[in-house]
């Protein structure tokens, strides 16, 4: 890459996090590789026999634009890539995902699951549970015990409601199968309300703001967190490692109660433009979401945005 | 089974006029129909025991007599179909150029689509070397396993 992609922009306050500080490097390190667990059924037969292998980054433009990039040339399965800024931060269909320096902590893991392209639907539920899980033991970990992070269909990270992570997974298929996928997840960590522009701050939120909200503290206030991205980026990466270890049904049970959209009645924008009315029934053994509209016919749903 | 396998097989059927065959080894199953005149269909599971060794095909050797002289020409051109269910995108956004286009040429790792499922973006490639004559599912639209997204012209 020769051209300088445009910088992220800078947090208007300072936190505590030094992201990739030695100290901090040499705890990941620490962390293991994701062996086998003794499960004789894992969600995904990956050759994961290798470690964790971890590029840091303190910015880059898209975390998975370099996993991919690394795939092409031949990494293999099991690289992770970690940013603590993304300037070109991505979302689905070429949305900009709002990175801003500073705040977020922005991984990309590099697979190459034994898998049939039919199935590929199946590393969204591995990821968005390996990335709950994660979040969950950071916030339990910084003060904040009990709270769950929700799944909003089919793979919104929530926290008390609001939106504070997402994932975005890239396969490429070859003769049907996969030969490679990066699973992109963006966790907002520090973002503090005015973080966010104007059209967001109703419906996202941080950790940090999460944190704030379960000690009772006022949000706005909050002079730093002691969540450290680092430490998230540990747990990810084990829990990344659990959950492709884990036998398919088990982890979609995990997924289907932690999935907020379940039971309500919803909204969705189809692809096409096209808006479905209905209730969130079910999601069946791939992911699809099954809405059963007002005169009872079910849809299957594979893509599309929940608005409410 | 490689795909000069596949393509001598195929010689084989259309020099005997089978319609369609199928043939199931513990490894692998291939099923080869022909539909109407110029298109062949080929429809093959990869084999769940990628160590296994690979079987001889052993097919029935055709007798000189049963080959047919009005065999079936050789396909023009190839769909391409739908490795999964999901939504189908042209491009890498909404405001971009299509991947492919009616003349493109394409190789057998070039992308051709998108398709959505779940929030996964599988770039789809085109495993043949061709032309694309035929882009033959609208930008956005849900496909099904196995619909044909594309006709490519072997080179």
């Amino acid at each position: 890459m020769t051209e300088q992609p445009p910088a992220a922009p800078p947090l208007p306050h300072q936190v505590a996090d030094d992201i990739w500080c030695p100290d901090a490097v040499l705890a990941l390190c620490r962390s293991t590789g994701p062996g086998m667990s003794a499960g004789s059924a894992p969600a995904v037969e990956a050759p994961m026999a290798c470690p964790w292998q971890v590029l840091l980054f303190h910015e880059t433009a898209s975390t998975n634009d370099v996993a991919l990039r690394e795939a092409v040339h031949g990494a293999p399965a099991g690289l992770v890539v970690a940013a603590a800024a993304q300037s070109a931060g991505r979302g689905r269909q070429g949305r900009a995902w709002v990175s801003p320096r500073g705040a977020g902590l922005y991984v990309s893991f590099l697979l190459r699951p034994a898998l049939e392209a039919a199935h590929a639907s199946r590393l969204t539920a591995i990821a968005a549970v390996a990335a709950a899980r994660a979040m969950d033991e950071s916030l339990a970990a910084s003060g904040g015990p009990g709270i769950r992070t929700a799944i909003k269909w089919p793979n919104d990270l929530h926290v008390h409601g609001r939106k504070a992570g997402g994932i975005l997974i890239e396969a490429a298929i070859h003769g049907g199968r996969i030969s490679h996928a990066v699973i992109g997840i963006g966790i907002n960590v520090h973002h503090r309300r005015d973080d966010f522009p104007p059209e967001l701050s109703d419906t996202a939120t941080s950790l940090a703001l999460a944190l704030a909200l379960a000690s009772g503290g006022e949000e706005r206030g909050e002079p730093s967190s002691p969540l450290r991205r680092v430490e998230l980026l540990a747990r990810l990466m084990d829990n990344m490692a659990n959950s492709l270890a884990t036998p398919f049904e088990t982890l979609r049970a995990e997924w289907e109660s932690r999935c907020s959209t379940l039971g309500r009645t919803i909204t969705i924008r189809q692809p096409d433009g096209t808006l479905l009315q209905g209730t969130a029934a079910a999601l069946d053994d791939t992911g699809v979401l099954h809405v059963e509209d007002y005169e009872g016919r079910t849809h299957r749903v594979h893509a599309g945005e929940v608005l409410g | 089974m490689d795909l000069k396998e596949i393509k001598a097989l195929l010689e084989l059927i259309a020099k005997n006029g089978l319609a369609e065959f199928e043939l199931e080894k513990p490894e692998f199953k291939i099923r080869i129909r022909r539909t109407g005149t110029e298109a062949v269909q080929v429809v093959t599971a990869p084999p769940l025991l990628p160590l296994a060794p690979q079987p001889q095909l052993s097919l029935p050797q055709p007798s000189a007599e049963a080959a047919a002289p009005a065999a079936a020409p050789a396909p023009s051109t190839v769909p391409l179909v739908s490795p999964m269910v999901g939504v189908f995108y042209r491009s890498p956004t909404p405001t971009s150029a299509p991947y492919v286009d009616v003349g493109s040429e394409v190789r057998e790792d070039t992308v051709v689509c998108i398709i959505e499922a779940m929030k996964v973006m599988n770039e789809i490639k085109a495993d043949v070397r061709g032309i694309v004559t035929e882009v033959l599912v609208e930008n956005g639209k849900p496909v099904d396993f196995n619909k044909p997204l594309f006709q490519i012209k072997p080179l």
